[in-house]
């Protein structure tokens, strides 16, 4: 019985966890799908149209232009804070005395709320009114910064802000990532005549891959999600420059009452991590194959 | 040598200066009246600081900090040692379909939440439940699952002669999981932790929506308060001193948790 | 589409018998909330057990109202901003009939009958808002030798010549609505009632493509040249702040602003003036506050919402909301004593608007969600883009008047 029990423990203790996951993650997806593809507007319905809704969806500039911001939003979002976090986990790491101070500055900002960022750097960025006054008032009378209001720049302060908040937390991932190396590895490595940037690139970041996934499970989900910060700093404007595409779900669905166009938007966001999830998954198992 | 930590300094400086500015502007304004900021004062000094804004934000948020410590706290606890658990069970006792359900997983971390109000709401009915604090954090607790991926891949660092000596010594799965597995696994349930406070403290859309008007959450009220369409003024004072009263338990946590970084992860133990 | 939910709401009646009427607004500060406060007052005076959700933010609001139906609670009474027929087709209302009969005499045709689902009075009329005004600061047009526009030409000569002074013409804020006021002004200015209800209402494809609506697509466009860098993410009161401090001579927006001047101690007809937009002559262009009952619960809810409805459009009770909240009585036949100069020119023209049927109610409140949303969509996209022209913008606006749901 014992072994009975033991054999099957993995299953047995994932069971209620997996069980509730299909049912809230992805029962509900399928349920989304359904409704994708109805002709529901403000409440559900099960008026069957088919792919209608999805016609409705690449036939719209705003969504197309949504995607389009979301690839350049994604990739920037990633980098920036991997590079920023990395270089100030390697510089935190040097043992100084400001250390707690420093970290805490790094790190605060991640403790509130995406709304308050986005209002905040709206203050900061604003044209007229924010840093931009000041450093007119400092003397450099003709500096401009309008992004705020630049069809093509708008985009880029929704990066100014999202990196600024969560660089820290990076930062922070690497930096516990640093720190848990084994000392005896290290004093070894430093006996052996490692200083400085050898022992780093050597000994330590290569360490890093764990803390590298992690960020990664950070990021790329937050870049997909995206949408208070949007909401607070730019609305999605001017016009629909820095839109993205959680923000245009969440209109259609909730304030349009177009439920069947907001369902179909977030399949196709559901297709998108699939399209690449599914190769990862291939190339893991492909990896494993080989290796075993 | 000097000048290198001189220059090391200067740069944490730089940046320092970009990751704090927001805040103290926040803080500078926060004091100010509605008046002087519609006159344009974003940047600069309060001419004549008052604690007015301060008293507003209070009285608006005052009542909802129990709820929401009442409502982070149990999630925040009970989603990472389930996903502790669940990360360990994915990582190291190998079984049919562990690939799949850490895609499945993979996947269920980036899907938006909100898609899911619609659903929840007509589940709650057919359930017959009611709004509840408990609803609300179960449904942050079943949403919070995919946080077992980031044990899984802390856990994967872990030596597996460590575990199989354990068990040769007799450990059970328990007693394994819970006086070896755990007291190692530190830094990650730091940013497991800092992670989900954050995020749960700073969520108000699903907790405007399964609570009631008593046990609404921090965040429910300090949007009321961001939220007024063309005929209501916007206090943005008010607002900031609420946003910084709203977070100041996140940034506690951080302050406390932020120590432990330099504990670092004691994994003398194991190599040694 | 309602069928389930029609299923879902039929189990609940017999929960509800002892409870108040619960009331799901978004009034949560400002004037908002004291206008929430007479509401409350006037309830309780009727006798009419009364209990509130607040929820800040009409977006959020709505959404809750959803919710709230789909997970089987749904309030008694809910603040409207959409056509009643939005929600009539979703979800059971209540049928206020009994109470409403002699409001048709006191309340202008267009908000009568868009109290109404098939027949059936369903809402009750709170506050009228002014949405077509036009304020300027008087000492700085006189300044440079300027009358308030009552014309686009003359709005467009004046804005060079402020522009040229180094004045900003007109004061906008960063919000889509604060953009598709001024296209609606444009349209009704240059079009008239008439244009703007077969065009944009009826979605007219004629008209909606034709040289006309091109002219005011651009004409819409040109008002850009005139407005500040600065007007990413302003919030509106900000935008009035400029005018009330001589930085800006002149806003485009609804009368809510006159609260802002009154608080900075100008005075009406000398420091500043509440014209109506170019071209609109005494035109009222309006959106009304307005609160939907949904069926009730019980015989005794019933009864209790009827009394709310009437309670709510006794004469000194309505006019009283409309002062507290800064707009203007719903009843043509309302005393305006207490009133500011501005509110009063308002009333006449809505009085007389009425009358000649030239009243017209804003957009959002008589377009489905979609189409309206499809409307914003192009301005907001017309007017931050520089590279889109007028034609592509009237393309964009066809395809938008076909967007139904």
């Amino acid at each position: 019985m014992k072994s009975y029990l033991e054999r099957w423990l993995p299953q047995l203790l994932l069971a209620p966890s997996l069980i509730v996951c299909l049912l809230f993650f992805y029962g509900f997806m399928l349920w989304t799908g359904w409704i994708s593809l109805t002709r529901s507007g403000m409440l559900p319905s099960s008026d069957f149209v088919g792919l209608l809704q999805y016609q409705r969806l690449f036939a719209d500039e705003r969504w197309l232009g949504s995607l389009g911001n979301l690839a350049r939003f994604a990739t920037l979002f990633v980098i920036i804070p991997l590079v920023l976090g990395l270089l100030l986990a390697i510089l935190l790491d040097q043992k100084l005395r400001a250390e707690g101070a420093l970290r805490l500055i790094y790190l605060h900002p991640m403790a509130l709320s995406l709304i308050v960022t986005g209002t905040v750097w709206r203050w900061l960025l604003d044209p007229q009114l924010g840093l931009a006054l000041g450093v007119r008032e400092l003397g450099w009378t003709s500096f401009r910064f309008d992004w705020l209001g630049d069809d093509d720049l708008a985009l880029y302060t929704l990066v100014i802000a999202a990196v600024w908040q969560i660089s820290g937390f990076v930062m922070a991932v690497f930096l516990a990532g640093l720190r848990g190396v084994d000392e005896a590895i290290v004093q070894a490595a430093r006996l052996d005549g490692a200083e400085g940037f050898t022992l780093y690139r050597r000994i330590l970041l290569p360490t890093l891959g764990p803390s590298l996934f992690s960020a990664l499970l950070v990021l790329l989900p937050a870049a997909i999600k995206s949408f208070d910060l949007v909401v607070a700093l730019t609305d999605g404007g001017p016009g629909h420059a820095s839109e993205l595409p959680a923000l245009y779900m969440f209109q259609m669905a909730f304030e349009r009452s177009r439920l069947g166009l907001g369902a179909a938007s977030a399949m196709v966001l559901l297709m998108m991590v699939l399209s690449v999830a599914l190769p990862y998954l291939y190339a893991r198992q492909r990896r494993q194959r080989r290796a075993g | 040598m000097m000048l290198r930590r001189a220059g090391i300094y200067a740069l944490l400086a730089l940046f320092a200066a970009y990751f704090a500015l927001p805040l103290l502007f926040m803080l500078l304004n926060s004091f100010k009246s509605v008046a002087e900021l519609q006159r344009g004062g974003f940047l600069g000094w309060p001419q004549a600081p008052d604690l007015q804004a301060w008293r507003e934000a209070w009285a608006a948020l005052g009542g909802s900090f129990k709820n929401s410590l009442l409502l982070a706290l149990p999630v925040v606890a009970l989603s990472s040692l389930l996903a502790a658990l669940n990360g360990f069970v994915l990582c190291k006792l190998r079984f049919r379909g562990s690939e799949a359900v850490f895609v499945l997983l993979l996947v269920a971390l980036f899907l938006p939440i909100k898609v899911y109000l619609l659903p929840l709401a007509i589940s709650l009915a057919k359930l017959g439940l009611a709004k509840s604090l408990g609803v609300l954090i179960a449904i942050h607790v079943i949403y919070s699952l995919p946080l077992a991926l980031f044990f899984r891949n802390h856990y994967l660092g872990f030596p597996d002669e460590l575990l199989r000596a354990a068990r040769v010594d007799g450990a059970g799965f328990w007693a394994l999981f819970t006086r070896i597995v755990l007291p190692l696994s530190k830094p990650v349930f730091v940013v497991v932790v800092i992670l989900q406070f954050t995020t749960i403290w700073n969520e108000y859309l699903f907790g405007l929506v399964f609570t009631d008007r008593d046990s609404r959450p921090v965040t429910a009220a300090l949007a009321q308060l961001g939220a007024s369409g063309e005929g209501g003024v916007r206090q943005y004072n008010v607002e900031m001193a609420a946003a910084l009263l709203a977070a100041l338990p996140t940034l506690a946590v951080y302050l406390l948790a932020g120590r432990h970084f330099t504990r670092g992860l004691v994994a003398g133990a194991v190599k040694g | 589409m309602s069928r389930l939910l029609m299923a879902l709401f039929g189990v609940l009646p017999l929960l509800a018998a002892a409870q108040p009427l619960d009331f799901l607004h978004w009034w949560t500060s400002g004037s908002e909330a004291q206008t929430l406060a007479e509401l409350r007052q006037t309830a309780r005076a009727a006798g009419v057990p009364w209990q509130e959700s607040p929820v800040a933010g009409a977006v959020n609001a709505n959404t809750l109202l959803k919710t709230r139906f789909l997970s089987g609670h749904p309030p008694a009474l809910a603040q409207l901003d959409k056509a009643v027929a939005v929600w009539g087709e979703a979800v059971p209302l209540a049928d206020l009939s009994e109470v409403a009969q002699g409001w048709r005499q006191v309340l202008p045709t267009v908000i009568a009958a868009e109290l109404q689902y098939q027949g059936r009075t369903v809402a009750v009329p709170i506050n009228v808002h002014r949405l077509n005004t036009l304020w300027s600061n008087l000492a700085l047009l006189q300044r440079h030798g300027l009358e308030v526009p009552r014309t686009w030409e003359a709005f467009f000569a004046a804005g060079d010549r402020l522009k040229a002074a180094g004045v900003i013409p007109l004061a906008i804020g960063g919000s889509v609505g604060q953009k598709f006021s001024v296209f609606a002004d444009v349209v009704l200015g240059q079009g008239g009632p008439q244009f703007f209800r077969r065009a944009l209402v009826q979605g007219d494809a004629a008209l909606l493509a034709g040289p006309e609506m091109l002219q005011m697509l651009r004409d819409f466009k040109r008002v850009k040249a005139y407005t500040d860098a600065g007007q990413a993410g302003r919030d509106w009161s900000v935008a009035t702040a400029l005018v009330i401090q001589g930085r800006a001579a002149m806003q485009l927006t609804g009368d809510w602003a006159n609260g802002e001047f009154l608080k900075a101690g100008r005075v009406a007809g000398r420091d500043y003036d509440c014209t109506t937009a170019p071209g609109h002559g005494a035109l009222h262009y309006f959106e009304f506050d307005r609160i939907l009952f949904f069926k009730p619960a019980s015989a005794q809810q019933a009864d209790e919402q009827k009394r709310l409805a009437a309670a709510l459009m006794q004469p000194a009770d309505s006019t009283r909301f409309a002062r507290i909240k800064g707009g203007i009585p719903v009843r043509v036949d309302a005393d305006l004593a207490g009133f500011n100069a501005c509110a009063r020119r308002s009333h006449q023209d809505f009085k007389a608007g009425s009358a000649n049927g030239s009243l017209t109610l804003a957009l959002g409140a008589q377009l489905p969600e979609a189409t309206h949303g499809a409307y914003r969509d192009v301005i907001s996209a017309f007017w931050a883009s520089d590279r889109m022209t007028a034609e592509q913008a009237q393309q964009r606006l066809l395809k938008a008047s076909r967007v139904i749901d």
